[in-house]
C-alpha cells in the first residue's frame, strides 16, 4: 500500500518554526538578492527543470555587485535622533562558487559556497569602543559603544567586511522533460555557517523548495519558478530606540520568471524577474528585481552570462538600487549541444 | 525492469555504498550515455553501458587491449592518483593501506595550486589549521587544535627544536625543493619518538633525477599582506654514472627573497605588564599602523649521493621581520614629539626560525631485498634569535623598548631504521635513536631604553652602590639557562598479513632521557617512556579499506619550560615537569571509486574519526609551568584534553582537472577550562586545478572556510585621560570576542609553454581581502600575553616565471 504524506503535519511544523522568540538587533540576514542557479542549464537566476546528464560534473561561479542592497531607516543621533534612511551597506560584492553532479537522467545534486564583501556606512555601523570624557567626579569613565554595537555584549572585533555566506545544498528532480514542456522541483537549503553578525548569513538553516516549469521552442526558453523560503525570523531593532523594529525577515513566498531567446548558437539574450512576498514579516514589503541578461557559449563546455538590473519596488530596504552579475560555468562532460 | 526503475535502484545502491553497505551483483544495463565534447560517445571498457560493469561500484583495473590503450593515454596522469607514501610510515606503502591516517601532497600539486609556504599546504589538509604566536612573529600549524604538537621531519630526520619547540614551517622551507609532503594525523610515537605528539610532517626532498638539469624561477609580488616582494631561485640536479662504481648524484638549491610585512593598523599599546609580572592594566592610545623593516632570506640546501650514501645539508639565514610582536605590539620606533606618535621608521621585529643541518645517510637493501637498512648521522643547529619590539615609543616612554637574544639550540645524533621480510607474511620494522640535545645559556638585551628604567632587576657594574647603581648596558639577564639531555630509543613494529586483504600492525617503543633534563614522571623508572601502537587495515572490497588504529606519543618539556628565567620576561621554568602524553583511537574508511567513467579518472574518498586524549599538558599556573590542571594544586590531578575529530577528504581526478574537498570537525574539551572555544569547530577547504586550455593554461584556487570561534581578550573599559583617546583594560576586563567565519580565497592562473620547459603563474592570495583573526591556541581565559586578537594577512599577489633551460 502506498503511504500518503501527512500534509497536516506541515503547518504544525511551520508554526513551531515561527514560535521561536525574536532576538533583538539581529544582523542574521543574507542580503544577497540574486543567487546563482544550481547548474548552467538554467538561466542566470531562474531555475529550469533540466538537469545535467548522468555523471556530469561541473563548476559554476557567479560574481555580483549590488548598490545599496540594504538601506533601512534608522535613528540618526547626529540629526537630533530623527529617522533617516541609511545605506547601511553601500555596496555589496558577492562570489558564489558552485559544483553540480548528475546522479541520473532526472536527478542532480549541487553545492554552492557563497561569499560576500560588504562596504558599510560606518556612520550607521558605529564603533565598538568610544572613549568617555573624564569629569571632576569620575576621572576614569567607562567606554561606551555606538551604532549597531549598542546594547550588545562587549567586543573588540568589528563587523566583517568579508565573509562566508550560508552554503547551499540542493537536489533537483525533473519529473517530466518533453520537447516543449518540462516540469521539475528544486529542494534547496542553506546551512547557517555564514557570518550572522555581519549581514552575511541567516540565523538557522533554511529550506527553499521550488516548483520549476519550463516552456521550450527551438529558439525560446521560458522558465517559471514558484516556491518558498522557510527560515527562522530575524529582526533588526533600532540601536537608539530599542523598541522600534526596523527590519525583519522570516518565511517568504518566492517567484520568478525568465525568458531567453537564442540569437545565434553562441549568443542568447533574456530577461528575468524574481521576487519574494513576506509571509510572516510585518515590516517588509514585497521585493522584485528585474534583470536583463546576455548568454554566451564560446565552447560546448563553457558558458558566460552577463546580467544587470535593479529592484523595482522601493518599499523593501533589501532591494538594491542597481546590480551587475557575471556568471562563468564549466562542465567536464556537458549534454549534447553544450550548456544551453 | 524499466530504465527509470533501474535508475532508482542505482541511486539507492549509491546511498548504500556510501554508507559502506555495498551491494553485490546489481544489474548493469543502463541507457545513460555520457557525451564528451569533441569525442563521439563510443563505448569504452569503463563506460557505464558496458555489460558486466556496475558504475556505482569501483571498477577493476583495465584489462586487454582496450585497457592497455586507455592506460597508455593516462600513464602519466594516473601517477597523481597513486598516493604512494615514501617514508612517513618508514616503509613504502599507499595512503589507503598505511596503518595510519596519511595525506600526501606531491610537488606537481604544490606548483599547480600556487602554494608559497608549507603552512598554506597544511591548512588544506583536514585536521590542520594555521595560527601565529607572539603577534605575527611566528606563524605555525596546529594539528587537531593543539599547538606545537607536530613533528617536522626533513628527509626522515627530526627537526624538533628542544629549546622552544618552534617548528620552522614558513618561508625557510623552499617548496620547489620538495618532492612530496607526507602528513600523518595522530600520534606517531612508536616510529618517530619524541614530539610526534599529534602529527607528523615529513618533507621528502627532490632527487637529482627529479630535476636532471637546471630549473630556475623569478617572481615579484605586492599587496596588503606582503609588500614589495621579490624572489629568485635555482635548482641544479644531475646524476653521473662512471664506468665503474655507483652513481653520483648532486642536487643543489639556492633561493633568495625579500619582502615587507603588512602595515597592520591595531590599537597602540602604551603600557602593559606582561608575563611573568602580576597581570596589571594594559593601556592603549588610539590606533597606529606597524612599519616592520624589510625582511630577507637566503636558503642554501642540497644533497649529494654516491651509491647508498647521501649527504644532505641546509643553511638558511636572514631576517624575518614581521609587523606585530607579543600582545600585538606594533613594530614602530621611538616617540616623535612633532606627531605625538611613535616614529614610523622601519623597525626590526623578528624571531628567527632557521634549521641548519647536515645529515649523512646510508641506505641500502640486502639479502635479495629482504632486509633494508637506513642509518643517519646528523647535526642540527636551531637558530631562534629574537629581536622584537616590546613597546613602541610613546609620550610615557619615549625610547620604547626592544628585546633581543641570540638563542640557539643544537642536536647531534645517530638513528637506524630497518625493515625485514620474515616468514609467515610478517614484515618487521625496527630501529633506534641516540642523540644529545643542548642549548647554551642565552642572555637578553634591552634597547634603547636605559637599564634603570627596565622594570626588572638588571645586573650592576663593579663599583655600584645602593645610592649610585650603575647598570650593565642593555640589562643582560639570562633568557634561558643552559640545559642538555641525552636520549636513547629502541622500537620494533611488526606487520602481519594473515590473508592478502588484511594487515595487522603492532609496535612498541622504549625511549629514555638521561642527563641534566632527563625525562621525569615517565612510566618506567621515571625517565623511560614506553609507547605502543596497533592497527588493523582491511581491504574489504576492491579499492575500499577500513582501518582501526591506536597510536600513542609524548612530548618532553623543552628547555624553555624547564630552564627559562622566571625573574626576567618569561614564565618560570620548572625542572620537575613530566612528559606530556597523547593517545588516539582512530578509525578510517577510504575508497577509490568511479574509476575511468567518462571524463572522471577516479574519486578518492577518506573519512576518519579520532578520539584523542592528551594528558599532563603544560599549563601556566602561579607564573610558571606545570602539568596540573590550572585550578588544582594536586600533582596527581593532571591537566587533560579530550579531542573528537572527524576528518574527511575527497579528491576528484577528471582529465587534467583536480578538485579536492576537505572537511574537519573539531571538538576539544579541557578538564580545567571546559570547551576550547578558540578553535573553529567546522573547517572546509576546496581546491581546484581546472584546465582552461588543456596542457597550456590552468585556473587554480583554494577556498578555505573556517567556522566562527571565540577568543578571550581584554576589553578597553575605561578612559583615564582626555582629550587624548586613551583607554585601558584591567585584569578583569575580559571579553570573549566572537571571531566571525572566514572565507580565505586564493586564485591563480598558470601558463605552460615549450612542453613545460617554460611556465609562468599569477596568484592572488586572500583575494577577497578577508580580515580575519587567528585561532588562539593558548586559550588563556584571563589573557596576559595575547590580549587582543591576532590578525591574518590581507590580500597579495605574486607573479613568477620559471623554467628548465637545461
Amino acid at each position: 500500500m502506498r503511504m500518503r504524506p501527512k500534509l497536516s503535519a506541515l503547518p504544525a511544523a511551520f508554526g513551531l518554526f515561527a514560535l521561536v522568540s525574536p532576538a533583538h538587533a539581529d544582523r542574521a540576514f543574507d542580503l544577497a538578492g540574486v543567487r546563482p542557479t544550481t547548474d548552467p542549464y538554467s538561466l542566470l537566476a531562474i531555475e529550469r527543470a533540466q538537469v545535467p546528464q548522468q555523471f556530469e560534473f561541473g563548476v559554476q561561479t557567479l560574481f555580483g555587485w549590488a548598490h545599496a542592497p540594504f538601506h533601512p531607516t534608522l535613528t540618526d543621533p547626529r540629526m537630533g535622533m530623527t529617522d533617516q534612511v541609511f545605506q547601511l551597506i553601500e555596496n555589496q560584492y558577492t562570489l558564489d562558487v558552485g559544483f553540480y553532479f548528475g546522479l541520473t537522467r532526472f536527478l542532480s545534486i549541487a553545492a554552492v559556497l557563497p561569499m560576500g564583501i560588504n562596504i558599510y556606512d560606518f556612520d550607521a555601523v558605529g564603533d565598538t569602543v568610544v572613549p568617555g570624557q573624564p569629569t571632576p567626579t569620575n576621572r576614569t569613565p567607562p567606554t561606551s559603544t555606538s551604532g549597531l554595537y549598542r546594547g550588545l555584549p562587549r567586543q573588540t572585533v568589528e563587523l566583517s567586511k568579508v565573509g562566508l555566506r550560508d552554503p547551499r545544498l540542493a537536489v533537483k528532480i525533473r519529473f517530466y522533460g518533453g520537447t516543449h514542456v518540462e516540469v521539475g522541483m528544486l529542494l534547496d537549503g542553506t546551512l547557517p555557517l555564514g557570518d550572522q553578525a555581519s549581514f552575511l548569513g541567516e540565523k538557522t538553516a533554511t529550506f527553499q523548495p521550488k516548483l520549476l516549469v519550463g516552456f521550450l521552442t527551438e529558439r525560446l526558453t521560458i522558465g517559471l519558478n514558484l516556491g518558498a523560503t522557510l527560515r527562522q525570523r530575524s529582526e533588526l531593532f533600532d540601536a537608539y530606540v530599542p523598541t522600534t523594529l526596523r527590519y525583519a525577515a522570516g518565511h517568504d513566498l518566492t517567484f520568478g520568471v525568465g525568458l531567453a531567446a537564442m540569437l545565434h548558437r553562441i549568443v542568447s539574450i533574456g530577461a528575468e524577474g524574481l521576487g519574494s512576498v513576506p509571509l510572516t514579516s510585518d515590516m517588509t514589503a514585497a521585493a522584485v528585481t528585474l534583470l536583463g541578461t546576455v548568454y554566451l557559449r564560446p565552447a560546448e563546455r563553457w558558458r558566460v552570462v552577463l546580467g544587470g538590473g535593479a529592484g523595482v519596488l522601493p518599499g523593501n530596504p533589501q532591494v538594491a538600487d542597481g546590480r551587475l552579475h557575471v556568471s562563468l560555468a564549466y562542465s567536464l562532460a556537458p549534454r549534447e549541444g553544450g550548456l544551453r | 525492469m524499466s530504465p527509470r526503475r533501474q535508475q532508482v535502484k542505482r541511486l539507492l545502491s549509491c546511498a548504500g555504498w556510501a554508507l559502506g553497505l555495498w551491494t553485490m551483483g546489481l544489474p548493469n544495463t543502463t541507457d545513460a550515455q555520457i557525451v564528451v565534447p569533441g569525442k563521439p560517445p563510443v563505448k569504452s571498457p569503463h563506460h557505464p553501458t558496458e555489460p558486466g560493469f556496475d558504475v556505482l561500484l569501483p571498477d577493476p583495473e583495465p584489462t586487454g587491449e582496450a585497457g592497455r590503450g586507455a592506460s597508455t593515454d593516462d600513464a602519466g596522469s594516473d601517477l597523481d592518483i597513486a598516493d604512494r607514501v615514501l617514508s612517513a610510515a618508514k616503509s613504502v606503502t599507499t595512503v589507503q593501506e598505511a596503518p595510519a591516517i596519511i595525506t600526501v601532497v606531491r610537488a606537481d600539486e604544490i606548483q599547480a595550486r600556487g602554494y608559497r609556504t608549507l603552512t598554506q599546504v597544511l591548512e588544506t589538509i583536514p585536521g590542520w589549521h594555521t595560527t601565529s604566536s607572539g603577534g605575527t612573529l611566528f606563524p605555525f600549524s596546529m594539528v587537531r587544535g593543539t599547538a606545537q604538537a607536530s613533528l617536522l621531519l626533513r628527509d626522515g630526520v627530526s627537526m624538533f627544536d628542544a629549546g622552544l619547540n618552534l617548528s620552522a614551517l614558513g618561508r625557510t622551507i623552499p617548496l620547489e625543493t620538495l618532492k612530496v609532503v607526507e602528513v600523518v594525523n595522530g600520534p606517531g610515537g612508536v616510529l618517530w619518538g619524541a614530539n610526534s605528539f599529534l602529527g607528523i610532517i615529513n618533507l621528502v626532498s627532490k632527487d637529482a633525477e627529479d630535476i636532471n638539469g637546471v630549473e630556475a624561477g623569478f617572481g615579484v609580488g605586492h599587496g596588503e599582506g606582503t609588500r614589495q616582494e621579490f624572489r629568485a631561485w635555482a635548482l641544479l640536479g644531475k646524476s653521473f654514472r662512471f664506468s665503474r662504481g655507483p652513481r653520483l648524484s648532486i642536487m643543489q638549491h639556492v633561493s633568495a627573497e625579500t619582502w615587507l610585512g603588512q602595515q597592520f593598523t591595531v590599537p597602540l599599546t602604551v603600557s602593559r605588564s606582561a608575563a611573568p609580572s602580576p597581570a596589571g592594566p594594559q593601556v592603549w592610545m588610539g590606533t597606529a599602523a606597524a612599519n616592520p623593516a624589510r625582511a630577507w632570506l637566503v636558503n642554501l640546501d642540497g644533497k649529494i649521493s654516491y651509491g647508498p650514501i647521501t649527504l644532505y645539508w641546509a643553511a638558511p639565514f636572514g631576517t624575518n621581520n614581521s609587523p606585530l610582536s607579543t600582545g600585538n605590539n606594533l613594530a614602530l620606533g621611538m616617540f616623535d614629539r612633532t606627531t605625538g606618535m611613535p616614529s614610523d621608521a622601519q623597525q626590526t621585529n623578528m624571531v628567527g626560525g632557521f634549521d641548519r643541518f647536515v645529515t649523512l645517510q646510508f641506505k641500502n637493501r640486502f639479502l635479495h631485498d629482504r632486509l633494508g637498512l637506513d642509518a643517519k648521522l646528523y647535526g642540527i643547529q636551531f637558530e631562534r634569535n629574537v629581536n622584537f619590539v616590546v613597546l613602541p615609543g610613546t609620550a610615557l616612554n619615549t625610547t620604547g623598548v626592544t628585546l633581543a637574544t641570540d638563542f640557539r639550540g643544537y642536536r647531534a645524533g645517530f638513528s637506524i631504521d630497518g625493515d625485514a621480510a620474515l616468514p609467515l607474511r610478517n614484515k618487521l620494522l625496527f630501529g633506534g635513536d641516540v642523540f644529545h640535545e643542548w642549548n647554551p645559556q642565552s642572555n637578553l638585551q634591552f634597547a634603547p631604553i636605559s637599564p634603570a628604567a627596565v622594570p626588572i632587576n638588571c645586573p650592576l657594574q663593579a663599583g655600584s652602590s645602593y645610592s649610585n647603581p650603575m647598570y650593565e648596558a642593555g640589562c643582560p639577564v639570562p633568557f634561558i639557562f643552559s640545559a642538555e639531555r641525552t636520549v636513547l630509543a629502541l622500537y620494533v613494529s611488526d606487520q602481519f598479513r594473515p590473508v592478502s586483504r588484511l594487515t595487522i600492525d603492532a609496535g612498541v617503543r622504549y625511549q629514555v632521557g638521561f642527563g641534566q633534563r632527563a625525562y621525569r614522571g615517565a612510566p618506567i623508572g621515571g625517565n623511560g617512556q614506553l609507547l605502543a601502537s596497533g592497527a588493523i587495515v582491511w581491504n574489504f572490497y576492491r579499492e575500499m579499506h577500513l582501518k582501526a588504529n591506536y597510536a600513542s606519543g609524548f612530548r618532553p618539556p623543552v628547555f624553555n619550560n624547564t630552564d627559562s628565567n622566571g625573574a626576567a620576561v618569561q614564565f618560570g621554568g620548572n625542572t620537575r615537569l613530566a612528559n606530556e602524553e597523547s593517545q588516539s583511537f582512530q578509525g578510517e574508511w577510504n575508497a577509490r571509486v568511479l574509476r575511468n567513467i567518462g571524463p572522471i579518472r577516479a574519486l578518492q574518498l577518506r573519512v576518519d574519526y579520532a578520539f584523542t586524549q592528551l594528558k599532563y599538558l603544560f599549563v601556566i599556573s602561579q607564573g610558571s609551568y606545570n602539568n596540573r590542571r590550572q585550578d588544582s594544586r594536586d600533582l596527581a590531578d593532571a591537566s587533560q584534553r579530550n579531542i573528537h575529530t572527524v576528518e574527511a577528504l575527497a579528491r576528484l581526478y577528471a582529465g587534467d582537472s583536480v578538485f579536492t574537498l576537505g572537511y574537519t570537525f573539531l571538538h576539544v574539551t579541557t578538564n580545567d577550562r571546559g570547551l576550547l572555544r578558540s578553535m573553529p569547530q567546522h573547517t572546509a577547504s576546496l581546491g581546484w586545478v581546472l584546465p582552461i586550455v588543456p596542457r597550456w593554461l590552468d585556473l587554480n584556487g583554494t577556498l578555505l572556510v573556517l567556522g566562527p570561534y571565540d577568543d578571550p581578550n581584554r576589553f578597553q573599559s575605561t578612559s583615564p585621560l582626555a582629550p587624548v583617546a586613551i583607554t585601558s583594560a584591567g585584569f578583569a576586563d575580559i571579553t570573549f570576542d566572537r571571531l566571525p567565519p572566514q572565507a580565505q580565497l586564493n586564485v591563480g592562473v598558470r601558463a605552460r609553454f615549450l612542453k613545460n620547459r617554460l611556465w609562468s603563474s599569477l596568484n592572488f592570495y586572500n583575494a577577497l581581502n578577508q580580515r580575519a583573526y587567528y585561532p588562539d591556541p593558548f586559550y588563556d581565559v584571563t589573557p596576559t600575553l595575547e590580549t587582543t586578537p591576532v590578525p591574518t594577512p590581507g590580500w597579495s599577489f605574486f607573479w613568477q616565471i620559471g623554467g628548465k633551460p637545461w
